[in-house]
C-alpha cells in the first residue's frame, strides 16, 4: 500500500477539485471587481506622416509641423536608416533635413516618427507590461491601460474608515484593504495574476450621494494594486495555492492613471453631446484649482504690480524755480483761472513739471495727475510743452517730459505685473516665461528661451 | 492697556496669499497617452492646514472622490517674534500725502487734488514667520519636474510683497529658502506605500505694524524748533509754553502774508517787504481833472509809489511820480482845491504768488469754510474765513471774524500826520470840534520855532502846541489838545484811523498796526 500523502509533484486531481471548490467560494460569496490591466506604457514617440511624396536618397522630409522637433532627434519608420537624426529644423517650409537619405520612395501620408533617443527612457516597439518607462527612476509614468474591463470575483474585510485629514485633503486613514482572488480563475481571465498597477474598481462601493447632487453620476470606489502575493489561506491540503492576495490603495488622481480615468465615461454628457469622464467629476483637481485660482486673485488684487501705487497720489506741481506751480495744468497762456470753473485737462497742458514721490518701485510710466502719455519709439517733433512720452524702446521703458527745450526724464517704467501675467517684465520671468523667437540667419525661426544644455549642440556633418 | 477698537488687517494673512501666488501656476508635464502627444497639468496650491469641515466639501462628503496629484500645500510652522530686529518702539514715522480726486460719474481719477492727510505711523514690529511648501507627486520626475522651476526662483531668497500701498512701510519683504527635504519617505521604503512629499521650508522676516493714524492735515505747521529745556525733559519744553527757552517758527515753503482790509497777498521769503505804520501825506489839487489817470498836486513832495489815495470812494494806487503830477492806476475825477491824502501801505516787491499753488500743497480750500489765522506781535489771533478772489488769483479774500479783532478803545483819528509837514487850513482841511491826528512826530515849541511858526498848530491860551509823537490831538474848536500824551499811557489802546480804516495799536511805547501788515513765515496759519 502506497503511503498516504496529499502532496504532488503536479496539480492532482485533488488539487484541481479543491480548486474548484474555492473558485466556487468567490462566485458564491465574493463580490464583483472590475479590473483595469495595466499592459504597458505609452510609446513617447509622436508620429506624424510627411506631407509631400519623397523619392529614394532624399534628406528633406515635409512635415504637418515641426515647431516641436529639434536637431538631434532620432526619426525613425520605413526607409529609414538606424541611428538617422534631424540635421536641420525649418519652421517656416516645415521641412527638416535629417543625415541619411531614405532608401526607398515614400508616398504623402507615409508614417515617420521624430522622437529623442534617451537610453535611459527607451522607447520600447513592443508593448508589455513588462516594460519599464524610465529606467533612472524605475517607474512607469505613462501607463497604458487595457481599455477592456475585466470581472473578477474577490473577498475582502470590510473594516471601517476614519478620515485622517492631511495637509493636502483628506485621505481614508485605513486606506489599504486586502483583497483576495481565486488564482487560477484570475489567470485565466487576465492572462496573467493581477500586478502591482493594475486598478480594481468595487461596483459595491459606489457613492450615489455626494455632497454635490449636480454630479451627473454615481461615484465609483477605485483602488489600485499595489503588490499581489500568495495568500496563506489559499493554501489547500495539496499544499498548492488556490488564491492570491492583493494589497490596495485607493486610486489618486495622477498621472500614472489618466489612462482610466480620463477614458471613463461617467454616463453623463457635456451640453456639445461629449461624454462626461469620470476625471472631470470625480476629483478633487478642478476644485483646488479654484480655490488657487481665487488665492491668485486676492494676491492680484492685494498686490496688481510690483513695488508701490502712486498712480493715485496728487503730485503738486513745480515751477523751474522750484515753488509750486500751476496745478490747474492750464497753459502759460492762461494764467487767470477762475476760481469756480471747472477745470478739465481736455483742452490744457500741463505746463509744469510735477514733485517726484520718492519711493521703491514707484515708477509706473505714467504722467503725473493722468496727463496723457504717447508711447512711442522716438520723440515727436512737433512736441509742446508739457507733452509725456513713453520711450517703449528704454528697458525698462522711460517716460519722458518735454519741458520746452529738451526731453526731461520723469522716471523709469519699473513696476511689473506679476505671476504669470503675460506683461510680466522682471528679469526672472524674462527667461522663465520667455515667449518670442528670433530667425536665424537661414530663416528659421528659433525659439529664444533655450535649454542650456541643448543650446549651439553640436549636430551631424552629413 | 486693554482695546477699546477692534483692529485686524491681515497682515499675515497677505503675505500667506502672495507665498501661495509665488508657488502658483505651475505645471508637471505628462507623457504622451492616448492621444500621442505629451500634456501639462497645472499643479494646484492650497493652503496646508485646512478645516476638516472644508476638506469634507472639497470631497464632495464622499469616500470615492480622488485626491489630485500633484499638489502643493503651504502651512505656517513657526511664527515668533523677532527680537534681533527690533528697532526703535516709539518711533513714529509721518507721511503727508494726498490723493487726486475721483470722477463721480466715471469713477476714474481725475487731475484734481483732494485734501492733504498725515499719516502716522508707529514703528511695526518685527515677526519671523515660517512656512512650509509640501509638493506632493507621484512620480520622482514630476518631483523633479517641480523642484527644478521651483528651485530656480530663490536665490536664496525672493522679494515679496504683501500690498502695493504706497504708505505701508511694512509691506515688503522677502522669502528665504532655508530647507529642503526632497521625500517624507525613507529609503529602502518597505512595506508602506505613504505618498511622497518633498517639503520645502522658507522663513519670511516680516513687520506686524500697528494701526496708523489718519489725520486731516488741517495748517500750515508752525514747527517748533529748537527747544531746551533746563531739566532735559523735551516733551515738557515741548507741551508746556513756560519753559520755552526758545522757539523758531517755519512755515512750508516760508511764505509770509500781507494783510491789508480783506485781502490777503503772499509773501516769498526772499522778497523784500515794506511795512511801515501808515501816516498820511495830504495834498492839495491844483487843476481839475476828470476821468484821468493822472493828477496836478501843489507838491508831490513825500509821495512815493504804491501809495494809496481813496477818491470819491475809490482806491486807488501810486504808479508814478513826476514833478507835481502823480499818475494813478485808475481814472478819477479831482477838482482844484480837492485834498488828497496818500498812505503808504505794506507792500512787497517781486512777482506776485498764486495763491492757488500754495494752497493745492496742501489740500482744497473751502470757501467761507477755510480759514486763516495770524498771529499779532501780541501773541493774541485773529481768525477770519478765506475765499480765492474772484478775479486775482493772487489775492486771497479774508472775512474777520469780528469777535476776533481787537476794539478801538479811543475814539477813532481823521489821520496820522507829520504836524511837521502838514498844517490845517493848508494840506488838512480847516479843523473843526472834534477833529482827531495822530502825530508821526514832535511839535515842539523848542524844537523847531520856524517851523511851528509855519504849522501854527496853536494850543491853548493862544501858545504853540507842545505834543509828542505818538500823541494824539484833538481840536475842541477854539484850540488844538493832547487828549492822548503818549508818554504817560502804559496800557494797550486801540484807535482807527478814519482816512485809511485802519486800526492801530499802542503798545505802551510805539503805536503800530494792530492788525493789519506784513506777517511772516510761522505767524500764519491755514485751516483748510
Amino acid at each position: 500500500m502506497p503511503r498516504l500523502s496529499m502532496w504532488r509533484e503536479r496539480h492532482s486531481n485533488d488539487y484541481r477539485f479543491q480548486d474548484r471548490r474555492a473558485s466556487e467560494i468567490y462566485t458564491i460569496g465574493g463580490t464583483d471587481v472590475f479590473v483595469h490591466k495595466i499592459v504597458g506604457t505609452y510609446s513617447q514617440i509622436q508620429s506624424v506622416t510627411i506631407s509631400n511624396a519623397a523619392t529614394q536618397g532624399d534628406t528633406v522630409l515635409t512635415l504637418p509641423n515641426v515647431a516641436n522637433y529639434e536637431i538631434g532627434m532620432t526619426v525613425s519608420g520605413v526607409g529609414f536608416a538606424a541611428n538617422t537624426v534631424v540635421r536641420q529644423v525649418n519652421s517656416v517650409a516645415n521641412t527638416i533635413t535629417i543625415t541619411s537619405g531614405i532608401s526607398t520612395n515614400l508616398d504623402a501620408g507615409s508614417p515617420v516618427s521624430v522622437f529623442w533617443n534617451t537610453p535611459d527612457r527607451p522607447n520600447y516597439l513592443n508593448e508589455s507590461e513588462r516594460n519599464i518607462q524610465d529606467l533612472l527612476f524605475l517607474e512607469n509614468r505613462d501607463r497604458k491601460y487595457d481599455s477592456d474591463v475585466y470581472v473578477l470575483r474577490g473577498i475582502y474585510q470590510v473594516s471601517d474608515n476614519d478620515f485622517d485629514l492631511q495637509q493636502f485633503g483628506i485621505f481614508l486613514s485605513a486606506d489599504t484593504i486586502l483583497v483576495s482572488f481565486h488564482l487560477n480563475d484570475t489567470v485565466s481571465k487576465l492572462g496573467r495574476k493581477l500586478m502591482s498597477g493594475d486598478v480594481i474598481e468595487l461596483p459595491h462601493l459606489k457613492d450615489y450621494y455626494p455632497l454635490d447632487t449636480d454630479i451627473p453620476a454615481a461615484l465609483k470606489r477605485y483602488y489600485v494594486v499595489q503588490e499581489v502575493t500568495l495568500e496563506a489561506q489559499g493554501f489547500s491540503l495539496t499544499w498548492f495555492p488556490h488564491t492570491i492576495r492583493a494589497k490596495c490603495t485607493p486610486l489618486v488622481d495622477a498621472q500614472e492613471y489618466k489612462d482610466i480615468l480620463n477614458y471613463i465615461e461617467s454616463g453623463a454628457f457635456h451640453a456639445n453631446g461629449d461624454p462626461i469622464m469620470v476625471s472631470e467629476i470625480q476629483s478633487t483637481r478642478n476644485r483646488l484649482n479654484e480655490i488657487n485660482d481665487a488665492i491668485i486673485q486676492q494676491a492680484q488684487v492685494n498686490v496688481p504690480q510690483s513695488g508701490y501705487s502712486t498712480e493715485n497720489l496728487y503730485k503738486q506741481p513745480l515751477r523751474e524755480d522750484g515753488f509750486p506751480g500751476d496745478p490747474t495744468g492750464t497753459t502759460t497762456d492762461n494764467t487767470n483761472v477762475s476760481v469756480d470753473s471747472t477745470i478739465t485737462q481736455v483742452d490744457s497742458q500741463n505746463n509744469t513739471r510735477s514733485v517726484d514721490i520718492p519711493g521703491y518701485l514707484v515708477g509706473d510710466g505714467k504722467a503725473p495727475a493722468g496727463w496723457p502719455v504717447t508711447h512711442s519709439t522716438s520723440f515727436p517733433t512737433d512736441a509742446t510743452t508739457g507733452d509725456f512720452v513713453l520711450r517703449t524702446d528704454y528697458v525698462p521703458n522711460r517716460l519722458f517730459r518735454f519741458d520746452g527745450r529738451r526731453w526731461t526724464k520723469v522716471e523709469d517704467a519699473v513696476r511689473s505685473t506679476l505671476g504669470s501675467d503675460p506683461t510680466n517684465s522682471t528679469q526672472l520671468d524674462n527667461f522663465i516665461n520667455e515667449r518670442g523667437t528670433y530667425r536665424d540667419s537661414q530663416g528659421i525661426e528659433q525659439p529664444v528661451q533655450q535649454a542650456l544644455s541643448k543650446i549651439l549642440k553640436p549636430g551631424a556633418d552629413n | 492697556m486693554s482695546l477699546n477698537n477692534f483692529f485686524y488687517d491681515g497682515q499675515v494673512r497677505r503675505f500667506i496669499t502672495q507665498f501661495i501666488r509665488i508657488v502658483s501656476n505651475f505645471q508637471v508635464e505628462f507623457g504622451a497617452g492616448r492621444d500621442g502627444v505629451p500634456t501639462l497639468q497645472r499643479v494646484p496650491v492650497i493652503y496646508g492646514d485646512s478645516s476638516r469641515q472644508a476638506a469634507t466639501i472639497i470631497r464632495n462628503n464622499s469616500e470615492n472622490f480622488l485626491n489630485t496629484v500633484p499638489a502643493m500645500a503651504v502651512y505656517i510652522s513657526g511664527l515668533q517674534f523677532d527680537r534681533e530686529r527690533l528697532q526703535n518702539p516709539t518711533h513714529v514715522g509721518k507721511m503727508f500725502l494726498r490723493d487726486r480726486q475721483k470722477n463721480p460719474y466715471t469713477g476714474e481719477y481725475t487731475t484734481d487734488p483732494r485734501e492733504i492727510i498725515t499719516v502716522e505711523r508707529l514703528m511695526p514690529r518685527p515677526w519671523m514667520l515660517t512656512l512650509k511648501l509640501d509638493i506632493w507627486t507621484s512620480n520622482t520626475e514630476q518631483k523633479l519636474q517641480l523642484i527644478e522651476q521651483i528651485g530656480i526662483l530663490f536665490a536664496p531668497d525672493f522679494e515679496i510683497q504683501s500690498t502695493d500701498n504706497y504708505v505701508d512701510w511694512s509691506s515688503l519683504s522677502y522669502v528665504l529658502l532655508t530647507d529642503v527635504s526632497h521625500s517624507s519617505r525613507s529609503v529602502p521604503i518597505g512595506t508602506n506605500d505613504t505618498i511622497d512629499i518633498a517639503t520645502m521650508t522658507f522663513q519670511m522676516p516680516i513687520w506686524l505694524s500697528p494701526p496708523a493714524r489718519v489725520l486731516k492735515m488741517g495748517v500750515i505747521h508752525k514747527i517748533i524748533n529748537s527747544i531746551y529745556e533746563s531739566d532735559g525733559s523735551l516733551s515738557s519744553a515741548i507741551l508746556d509754553d513756560e519753559r520755552l527757552l526758545s522757539r523758531q517758527y517755519f512755515t512750508p515753503l516760508q511764505y509770509g502774508t500781507i494783510l491789508l482790509g480783506n485781502e490777503i497777498q503772499l509773501v516769498r521769503y526772499d522778497l523784500p517787504t515794506n511795512d511801515p505804520l501808515g501816516d498820511q501825506i495830504m495834498k492839495k489839487v491844483t487843476a481839475n481833472s476828470t476821468s484821468n489817470t493822472t493828477i496836478t498836486m501843489s507838491s508831490s513832495t513825500d509821495i512815493q509809489e504804491g501809495m494809496i489815495t481813496n477818491i470819491g470812494g475809490i482806491e486807488t494806487t501810486v504808479i508814478s511820480v513826476t514833478d507835481n503830477q502823480v499818475t494813478l492806476n485808475q481814472q478819477v475825477n479831482v477838482s482844484l482845491g480837492d485834498r488828497l491824502s496818500f498812505t503808504q501801505i505794506t507792500s512787497k516787491i517781486g512777482a506776485s504768488e498764486n495763491w492757488r499753488d500754495l494752497i493745492n500743497l496742501y489740500g482744497n480750500l473751502i470757501a467761507g469754510s477755510s480759514k486763516i489765522k495770524f498771529e499779532m506781535s501780541d501773541g493774541n489771533e485773529i481768525i477770519g474765513s478765506v475765499a480765492y478772489h474772484p478775479q486775482n488769483q493772487n489775492v486771497m479774500l479774508w472775512s474777520a471774524d469780528q469777535d476776533t479783532l481787537p476794539q478801538s478803545t479811543l475814539a477813532p483819528v481823521n489821520a496820522i500826520i507829520n504836524p511837521q509837514k502838514l498844517r490845517t487850513g493848508s494840506q488838512l482841511p480847516d479843523p473843526t470840534q472834534g477833529t482827531r491826528y495822530l502825530l508821526t512826530e514832535d511839535y515842539n515849541q523848542t524844537a523847531n520855532v520856524a517851523d511851528q511858526s509855519i504849522y501854527n498848530w496853536s494850543g491853548s491860551s493862544g501858545v504853540p502846541l507842545q505834543a509828542s509823537a505818538g500823541d494824539i490831538i484833538e481840536y475842541n474848536g477854539q484850540y488844538w489838545t493832547v487828549p492822548f500824551q503818549s508818554s504817560s499811557v502804559t496800557s494797550t489802546e486801540y484807535v482807527t484811523n478814519l482816512t485809511t480804516m485802519r486800526q492801530y495799536r499802542w503798545d505802551g511805547e510805539n503805536w503800530s498796526k494792530s492788525y493789519e501788515g506784513y506777517y511772516e513765515a510761522g505767524k500764519w496759519q491755514l485751516i483748510l
